[in-house]
């Protein structure tokens, strides 16, 4: 099932991409970090400006885990979907992001499914560098056994966080 | 009067003798005796409600602690029931399921969790039908609620 979801939101994002025009910022692509440093968020985005008011996101990271017998690496992978409202040094957009969290340790995997609406706005320092900040409200979905990133078992969690984003752009 | 003094000592070193149950949670925690249930259908509302029971406040908002009530209740062996509680920042808590004897049957969480909504599934399987009281513990702010688990 959610692997399901997130293959579907993929593809529909995808889809919905290549529709658009090509304007001022589409084709910039950028590589960048997404995260507040001391907490556990702390992932990396490229970033396809696909259309003058559209980025696709691809997220990944990963966090070491040490709860109880639980003891190695969460892998996170995700896409974001961003709609500028306004195209100017700042950029304001809206959009949602979906995130796997995996847990492979000793017999068992677990899977946390991250569902985040988000807002926020990127400041263009120059062509090739932009600061931002956003805030999201995730929609959390726990693993049925234990989720050692929430440190809960079959759960589901609305929260929110703000986190900064780092980008640096190579076209 | 060597030996009245040392009675006396041997007597006060005894009864101030702290020694921990780990199975048994402390009686004077567990609240008043069971005297019924909150009554909540499937889709967790309240269909009659027992005053003692839960802390829901106004609202379950990430503002504020909040914890239950259990959905639906009762609930009937083999199916799991849900629970609902709100921490307003990260803290360590502590949930058991306990029975009438004071013993901890399960627990639910044991950790440092993150400020948000919850909402937990719990799975009765392994309980012998029989009323129970799920204990809420964090820094600052504790509540109880009993779920009646029937049998088949």
């Amino acid at each position: 099932m959610k692997k399901t979801l997130i293959l579907s939101f993929i593809f529909s994002v995808f889809f919905y991409s290549q529709s658009l025009a090509q304007n001022s910022k589409s084709g910039k692509i950028g590589i960048g970090y997404s995260g507040i440093f001391t907490s556990s968020t702390n992932d990396f985005n490229l970033s396809f400006w696909l259309g003058e008011r559209f980025i696709l996101e691809p997220q990944f990271g990963f966090q070491h885990i040490d709860v109880d017998d639980n003891k190695g690496t969460n892998w996170k992978l995700g896409v974001g979907a961003l709609f500028v409202l306004n195209d100017f040094d700042v950029t304001p957009y809206l959009g949602g992001r979906i995130k796997t969290i995996l847990l492979s340790g000793g017999e068992k995997t677990y899977n946390d499914l991250v569902l985040s609406f988000v807002f926020g706005g990127e400041y263009f320092v120059s062509e090739w560098f932009s600061v931002g900040a956003e805030m999201r409200l995730n929609y959390i979905s726990t693993d049925k056994d234990f989720s050692p990133a929430y440190s809960i078992a079959d759960a589901t969690i609305i929260q929110s966080e703000q986190v900064i984003n780092i980008k640096i752009y190579l076209k | 009067m060597y030996r009245i003094l040392f009675m006396l000592f041997l007597i006060f070193t005894i009864s101030s003798c702290n020694y921990d149950e780990p199975q048994l949670f402390d009686p004077t925690y567990f609240g008043e005796s069971i005297k019924g249930i909150t009554f909540v259908d499937e889709t967790g509302e309240i269909l009659k409600e027992d005053p003692s029971d839960w802390c829901i406040g106004t609202n379950h908002l990430v503002s504020n602690y909040s914890f239950g009530p259990a959905y639906p209740n009762p609930v009937t062996k083999g199916k799991s029931f849900t629970i609902r509680f709100s921490l307003p920042k990260s803290t360590f808590l502590e949930i058991y399921i306990i029975n009438t004897k004071f013993q901890i049957t399960n627990t639910i969480v044991n950790s440092q969790l993150a400020a948000g909504i919850y909402s937990l599934n719990i799975n009765t399987d392994e309980m012998v039908p029989n009323i129970y009281r799920l204990m809420f513990k964090s820094e600052g702010f504790s509540c109880s609620g009993d779920v009646w688990i029937k049998g088949k």
